[in-house]
């Protein structure tokens, strides 16, 4: 027996129990699932009889799907809630390095606190910030009372169309900004203080280092946020469960009931809740190749600037 | 050289700087800080928004009629939740049990209220929605003997004060002040004589202890009532967490150690063709694959095996530890978070154990063990958060009634019970957040290091 023959059985033997438990729980379920989506169910099937009489249906899922006006809100929305969240994100995390890269004693203290929200259950802070946002009782109206600020004392932020989403993504901001503080920090470490030198010799002030040295130097990280920024906001379920009452509340778009917050994630969730595992099956690969796409145009977007 | 206006300068931004620094942790740790003090606010009291106690106070004005006594009375607020009701009442021991005596006012979002001054001592009560009486048994109310208190007796006028957490009562009397004594009982009291016997208006000026008024708004009574609450035992969640975090922790390594080891140090058959294929699935979203996932665990705990099934002796299946944890078992970053850190071992070491003999066993276990400690630590980190976190696959895979549920499931199903309850709410919530919190502080090297390790390398 050679040694790459030798090589790769005792690879496999140490792979073996790795593989197993891929194979069965993930890339099996994986294309399960895309196998579903060219299926329907012809009885309904509850959680414990799941897939019972799927019928075959082509490309009958995705056709639908395309054509529910549901849908394409909840793509409007998850973009909506990725251009919430994303910029108020990438600012408050360079903000927050910007702040922290200054040699100050105890600023280790400060790191540990912007980053400790990124390590805490979402779900648990969720439910926290709609205590917090609750009207009459909650912190943001007692406080608008004691400032005298009528809009927050008089907030329902959850309750409200136009606020619901827009809460839940300040809320977010604040608990993830830590991270990409942290990544900032460590970008902006690694420039040569030489560069910086340089420009200060050529009378640089802070916002012509800030805007032609630190920005364009930390953009790989910038590029990184923004693109898992996107694929967070398409997979974003947990939060909008926690926070709002399934995505609600309901609003009237073109003759539509729809959820204000009722993004692409949250979507998804229902259709499995309600037994559409074939429907869920579609969405959840359209979305998939949203993603895909997204990330493809950010990296074009991006790349060329990074070289020159 | 630096002049002293660089000092200035630099003085000023750094004042500037920590003012910035401090209000910027305070904003983000705000709900953390709200969510402990509601969870030591004694129950019913968390809708006050009462953090601090009130240091002097003022009762409002009383008169006093000559021959009269009053009795003790102290205000207290009822409050329900029933959305889309119309119509709340309380009834109650202090009103003969009257369906619609008192009728609660709402305040939006499904809450109502209603503040009564009732008498001093024990009650029981019942909430009405719209003409029905609530289900279970009667709530009780203990009323303490705190509240102002005034004797008239014979031509004298007795001032009493009742509250252990005053340091000085005063009583105002037509802009005369009384100061009251304090007796072993730690009532306040003076007298005076009642200008003709006629009527005294009278008011309480109080100056409360600090640490009595802390004690009387805070308390650790939330944190035992929901640790072993029959419906939602949070001790009980707080142990399942456990068990799946370290558990799934443990196992991820252990998987992940044996894989990184394999793609780092050998060459074997279609390595690079894994490796992209475990890479793009990665890249899958959750979401794609968790129903399929979801009737596979229950497809595998009933298959039939020696006469029984998994389900049946509560090994794998639906409400069992294994199938909330197996399924995330195969963690493809942990591999690769594992693969780059063994890379950095010199493979000079490796040669030069096998050419004393040594085989992939001896390797692994006095090699890349000893040396790949750290990121087994941070791997096991990052699972243990994970699956602490991991709400929608715990919430499937288990029943709502099942004891297995963990802190994320809990609280949900908790929440959605118990509205108004928010110190029970967040006593529940402190039971997820403290534990990570504290390990947080002493490992966050690993936490920081684990979780940016993808995106600096990526």
């Amino acid at each position: 027996m050679d040694r790459k023959t030798r090589d790769t059985i005792v690879s496999y033997v140490f792979l073996s129990p790795f593989l197993v438990v891929f194979g069965i729980f993930l890339l099996y379920p994986i294309l399960y699932s895309l196998l579903l989506s060219f299926q329907k169910n012809t009885i309904y099937s509850d959680f414990y009889n799941v897939f019972a009489d799927m019928k075959f249906v082509g490309f009958g899922n995705y056709a639908a799907l395309l054509g529910d006006p549901e849908f394409w809100w909840s793509l409007l929305l998850t973009f909506y809630y990725a251009f919430l969240t994303i910029p108020a994100f990438i600012a408050l995390s360079l903000l927050l390095a910007l702040l922290l890269n200054n040699r100050l004693p105890g600023r280790g203290f400060f790191r540990s606190a912007f980053f400790l929200p990124n390590v805490l259950d979402m779900l648990v802070v969720g439910v926290i910030w709609t205590l917090i946002y609750a009207p009459t009782y909650g912190l943001l109206s007692v406080l608008g009372r004691a400032l005298k600020i009528d809009v927050l004392a008089e907030s329902a932020l959850m309750s409200e169309p136009w606020t619901a989403l827009p809460a839940v993504a300040f809320a977010m901001v604040l608990k993830g900004s830590g991270f990409g503080m942290i990544l900032y920090l460590t970008a902006i470490q690694n420039i040569p203080t030489s560069i910086y030198e340089a420009a200060e010799f050529d009378g640089a002030g802070w916002w012509d280092k800030l805007r032609h040295i630190t920005w364009p130097l930390v953009k790989p990280i910038t590029l990184f946020l923004i693109v898992t920024g996107i694929l967070g906001a398409l997979n974003a379920f947990t939060e909008i469960y926690a926070m709002t009452s399934r995505g609600g509340p309901n609003v009237s778009v073109m003759g539509n009931t729809v959820g204000a917050s009722r993004i692409s994630g949250f979507y998804l969730y229902l259709q499995f809740e309600d037994g559409q595992y074939g429907y869920a099956a579609a969405v959840s690969y359209v979305l998939l190749v949203v993603a895909i796409t997204v990330s493809i145009i950010n990296v074009k977007i991006f790349q060329p600037k990074r070289i020159k | 050289m630096r002049s002293w206006s660089d000092w200035v300068f630099l003085i000023l931004r750094n004042l500037l700087l920590y003012v910035a620094l401090t209000v910027g942790s305070l904003v983000v740790l705000m709900p953390l800080f709200w969510m402990l003090l509601t969870a030591f606010k004694e129950q019913g009291t968390a809708l006050k928004n009462e953090f601090l106690p009130e240091l002097r106070r003022t009762t409002g004005p009383a008169a006093l009629a000559p021959g009269e006594i009053a009795g003790a009375f102290q205000a207290h607020t009822f409050f329900h939740t029933a959305p889309g009701a119309e119509r709340v009442t309380v009834a109650g021991t202090f009103n003969g049990w009257n369906a619609g005596a008192e009728a609660l006012t709402t305040t939006g979002g499904g809450v109502f209220q209603k503040t009564l001054r009732l008498p001093v001592g024990k009650h029981e009560y019942k909430f009405v929605v719209d003409g029905q009486w609530m289900d279970g048994p009667n709530q009780a109310l203990d009323i303490p003997p705190s509240a102002d208190r005034t004797e008239y007796e014979g031509g004298r006028v007795r001032f009493v004060y009742q509250d252990p957490a005053a340091i000085a009562v005063t009583a105002l009397v037509d802009d005369k002040e009384i100061p009251l004594v304090k007796d072993a009982e730690s009532r306040w009291s003076a007298e005076m004589l009642a200008a003709g016997g006629g009527n005294v208006t009278y008011r309480f000026s109080v100056r409360n202890s600090f640490w009595a008024g802390l004690k009387s708004i805070y308390t650790l009574g939330n944190f035992a009532a929901i640790a072993g609450s029959p419906d939602f035992p949070f001790g009980r969640f707080f142990i399942n967490s456990m068990v799946v975090g370290t558990v799934s922790g443990l196992l991820t390594v252990i998987l992940c150690t044996l894989a990184g080891y394999v793609f780092a140090v050998k060459d074997f058959l279609w390595k690079d063709k894994l490796f992209y294929l475990l890479l793009s699935v990665m890249m899958v979203p959750g979401m794609i694959f968790f129903v399929p996932q979801f009737a596979l665990v229950n497809i595998i705990g009933k298959m039939p095996l020696f006469g029984t099934t998994l389900q049946e002796m509560r090994i794998f299946g639906i409400n069992t530890y294994l199938g909330m944890i197996v399924p995330h078992l195969a963690n493809v970053f942990g591999i690769f978070l594992m693969r780059q850190y063994i890379e950095t071992i010199p493979h000079s070491l490796f040669e030069a154990a096998r050419m004393d003999g040594a085989n992939e066993y001896h390797e692994l276990t006095k090699i890349v063990i000893p040396l790949s400690m750290p990121i087994m630590v941070t791997l096991f980190l990052l699972t243990f958060l994970g699956q602490w976190s991991n709400f929608l696959w715990q919430l499937v895979v288990n029943t709502p009634d099942s004891a297995l549920r963990t802190l994320p499931v809990g609280l949900a199903l908790f929440k959605g019970q118990y509205l108004t309850q928010w110190e029970l709410q967040m006593a529940g919530a402190c039971f997820s957040i403290v534990p990570v919190a504290v390990l947080f502080v002493f490992a966050q090297r690993y936490f920081i290091e684990g979780m940016t390790q993808g995106a600096v390398k990526g």
